[in-house]
């Protein structure tokens, strides 16, 4: 048989999708199904194929839940089929609650929203767990990146004035120069250029992440 | 989908199990060697859906199945009729060419 890793990656997401859609099978009638619409891609679809083209295999093959009917699962209803349009908005939520994150009362809600409709979309289990760590993650952590720059920034502002006692008993006051406290730290520049890095492959990554998802049928 | 499609759908259903038979009758073929045929011959909607049958028809032992190697690449699932599945295509060919023949007169003395 067939291995995964031998397969054209537009057909490798298409099984974890008609994977996903035959678990209302029994067991063996799914893995079945699964093992043959596997050969079936392995000579149908070469791994060097274009995307047209591997668009064309799988739409010449028809959608994971069609093949799952005719395997006898349920008749989709008008409500799996809105399944699909769950993601669209799951998406447009996680990504407007991440731009919004400012207007707390408006991005929080889409936040949430996101996530239930993430859970609900018609996406394989993997895509759902990818869209969770990936985008349901974004809201939380440009807000805490933010929350924490700022604190940062705050305890910087101020210098600290020092007393000393002579032995004569007279006091001086020097004011020292502005220090930080440990959370205030200023990091130093390498530190800094990590964490930009770290966040330009975040938002790189997130992006990808729509892209992939928003290309699923 | 107009009325046509919507005939064409309802006829594919109807043949498609006994075509994929009399494919087999000639001798054993591979899964994806009746995909291809069938559906060159306008008699598949989705390739996809034929793997399910062939499965069906594998259960009800009409055809048998095996793996075996192929001359080029992995193995590959073979399928071959067993002796009900010729009974079951004899008499789908006996049925066929009388419903043909009536079909083919309504048609002409409505024309």
């Amino acid at each position: 048989m067939t291995t995964h890793t031998d397969l054209h990656p537009l057909a490798r997401s298409y099984l974890d999708r008609l994977a996903d859609a035959a678990r209302v099978l029994p067991p063996e009638d799914a893995r079945e199904l699964v093992a043959d619409i596997t050969d079936h891609l392995a000579q149908a679809l070469p791994v060097t194929a274009g995307e047209a083209e591997a668009r064309t295999a799988l739409d010449r093959l028809g959608t994971p839940q069609e093949l799952v009917t005719a395997a006898g699962g349920p008749v989709p209803t008008p409500a799996g089929r809105a399944r699909t349009s769950y993601g669209w908005l799951a998406l447009a939520m996680l990504v407007g609650a991440e731009l919004l994150f400012v207007i707390w009362f408006v991005a929080v809600p889409m936040w949430l929203a996101g996530l239930v409709l993430l859970s609900l979309s018609a996406w394989s289990a993997r895509e759902k767990l990818l869209g969770l760590l990936v985008l349901g993650t974004g809201f939380p952590v440009v807000l805490l990146t933010t929350a924490y720059a700022s604190f940062a920034a705050y305890e910087c502002t101020g210098g600290a004035q020092e007393t000393v006692v002579q032995a004569d008993g007279t006091a001086t006051t020097t004011t020292l120069d502005a220090t930080c406290s440990s959370l205030g730290a200023v990091p130093p520049a390498w530190l800094q250029a990590v964490f930009i890095a770290l966040a330009l492959a975040y938002l790189a990554l997130q992006a990808w992440t729509v892209w992939r998802l928003s290309r699923q049928r | 989908m107009t009325t046509g499609d919507a005939a064409r759908t309802q006829l594919r259903r109807g043949v498609l199990e006994h075509c994929v038979l009399a494919l087999l009758q000639s001798g054993e073929r591979y899964g994806y060697d009746l995909v291809s045929e069938l559906s060159g011959a306008g008699l598949l909607a989705s390739e996809g859906t034929l793997y399910p049958l062939l499965s069906r028809l594998r259960r009800d032992e009409l055809v048998e199945s095996a793996w075996r190697e192929s001359p080029s690449g992995p193995p590959r699932r073979y399928y071959a009729l067993t002796d009900s599945g010729r009974a079951a295509l004899d008499s789908f060919r006996h049925s066929w060419a009388q419903f043909a023949g009536s079909v083919d007169q309504l048609l002409q003395k409505g024309a």
